[in-house]
């Protein structure tokens, strides 16, 4: 049986990765206190709520590889695999996050210890649910969206940024239908990530999810909708996106990026059953680092993937930390004639990547000082700087203004490419770096 | 008001029945949006 979210927590715990507050907490001061924390926190005692939290699994680079257990390393190279290995999921009939079940009227949101995350929020968010949608196909699609608390039963949805889900919705609100969907929160790293990561047209994200675990993930049927459901999660929320359009308030939210988006018009959320194992986790994915790096490793996937696919040897791949892992990229590459530029047209194909830049293998592109050097002295603008408009973006880049647009309405961006590889004819020797003579015959410490 | 003043003005009331209550104000539609995202009684 794969692991699950518990069982990582358990894992964590023995290798004293877990910071666990027994003292009851007001849950309006979680949110300080996650960020203030050196691991993530386990909260035995919410106050008035039965259900503990938590949180900061995925908070640095280091956090995330230790709750996926994979070398820090090794991310964006381990994440392929899942990819390459994938496997379809298997249906079980009894499921763990089905030992309770609410329906209709028995269930309250407000059973679960909601937390107040930024404070411009427009109000408390489920920010760790997994939502799994049926395309017109049938096919499961996953992904991580932030869910606004309205009422017992109800939450926006946000469903602005051009996502597989909106695709879904967009399909169903033609035809004035609901759409049935599936919440799943305390879910395992790999499924999370898989979430997070645009699977291509046709897969889902759950196979992908198997592929990671080396046996296939375990649904369950929903209760109320034929959208399976995670069997080994903690808490599944059941229902449908209303067809009512982009028309209700939600937000604002600090997101991913580290600043607020405004007041957006959203569909709402109809929740027709609560279930959830016996002695249920609640999973709060703080804001901001924790979604960022969650997204990280599927862009540096991506990046290989799309690297890999245009007939570029890639070195190394990251996206930078100042971008909210997310809209720079730097590659190094075994370049060839033209391979830089090939290279920035693959990364930059990218929905999400708004600006790449390419250096030789010579370059360590975690080193800042030589992916500046790289840029200073192998760029030309006018022949290696690489302008794209009218490309595909997201609300998020107040540099968009995408608060000028109609409701509802998808912004587009421009992007920009640095070639800051050697330039075709320009001899190595150029480029050699100054070597200090007798270096490794002559030691300050004999003449000290 | 945002939703953060209305934590701290109400730091002595329970959270839980904070959400509780918010939930019927929303239920209800009682609550406009100004253009900050702040909120105003209709």
């Amino acid at each position: 049986m794969p692991e699950c979210f518990r069982s990582v927590l358990e894992r964590l715990d023995q290798e004293n990765e877990l910071l666990h507050i027994r003292k009851p907490v007001d849950v309006r001061y979680m949110s300080p206190l996650i960020v203030q924390a050196d691991k993530p926190v386990w909260f035995h005692d919410p106050i008035s709520f039965d259900i503990p939290v938590v949180s900061g699994l995925y908070w640095k680079r280091d956090r995330l590889a230790r709750s996926l257990n994979w070398p820090e390393s090794e991310l964006g190279v381990r994440f392929p695999r899942g990819i390459q290995k994938m496997m379809d999921p298997v249906t079980v009939e009894d499921a763990p996050c089905q030992e309770v079940v609410k329906l209709g009227d028995e269930v309250d949101l407000t059973e679960l210890p909601l937390p107040f995350l930024g404070e411009r929020d427009g109000g408390v968010f489920i920010s760790a649910g997994v939502l799994l949608a049926r395309d017109d196909e049938g096919v499961v699609n996953a992904g991580v969206y932030r869910l606004m608390y309205r009422s017992r039963n109800v939450t926006s949805v946000d469903l602005v940024t051009n996502s597989d889900l909106r695709k879904c919705y967009e399909a169903a609100f033609k035809r004035q239908e609901p759409l049935p969907i599936a919440v799943c929160i305390g879910v395992h790293p790999f499924e999370m990530l898989c979430a997070a990561f645009k699977a291509p047209p046709g897969v889902s994200e759950m196979k992908i999810a198997g592929g990671l675990h080396g046996e296939p993930v375990r649904m369950v049927s929903a209760k109320t909708n034929d959208v399976p459901v995670l069997a080994d999660c903690e808490i599944v929320l059941e229902g449908q996106i209303e067809p009512v359009g982009w028309t209700v308030d939600e937000g604002p939210f600090g997101d991913f990026a580290g600043m607020y988006t405004e007041v957006r018009w959203n569909p709402t959320f109809t929740i027709k059953a609560m279930t959830h194992r016996s002695n249920p986790l609640f999973q709060v994915i703080q804001m901001p680092w924790e979604n960022a790096w969650l997204g990280a490793v599927a862009m540096e996937a991506q990046v290989l993937e799309v690297l890999a696919a245009a007939g570029v040897s890639t070195v190394a791949v990251r996206v930078t930390e100042g971008s909210a892992c997310r809209w720079s990229v730097i590659a190094s590459i075994r370049k060839r004639a033209g391979g830089g530029k090939n290279a920035l047209l693959a990364i930059l194909s990218l929905p999400d990547t708004k600006h790449a830049v390419v250096v030789d293998e010579d370059v360590d592109i975690f080193d800042h000082e030589q992916v500046e050097w790289a840029k200073t002295f192998r760029v030309q603008a006018d022949q290696d700087v690489m302008i794209i408009s009218g490309a595909q973006g997201k609300h998020i880049d107040p540099s968009l203004r995408a608060w000028e647009l109609p409701r509802g309405q998808l912004p587009t961006t421009s992007k920009m490419g640095i070639d800051a590889t050697t330039p075709e004819g320009i001899p190595a020797d150029h480029y050699e770096i100054i070597t200090h003579p007798f270096r490794d015959e002559v030691k300050l410490e004999s003449f000290l | 008001m945002s939703f953060y003043a209305i934590l701290r003005a109400l730091k002595d009331v329970d959270y839980r029945v904070i959400l509780q209550a918010w939930g019927i104000l929303r239920e209800k539609d009682l609550l406009a949006r100004d253009q900050e995202g702040r909120y105003l009684p209709r």
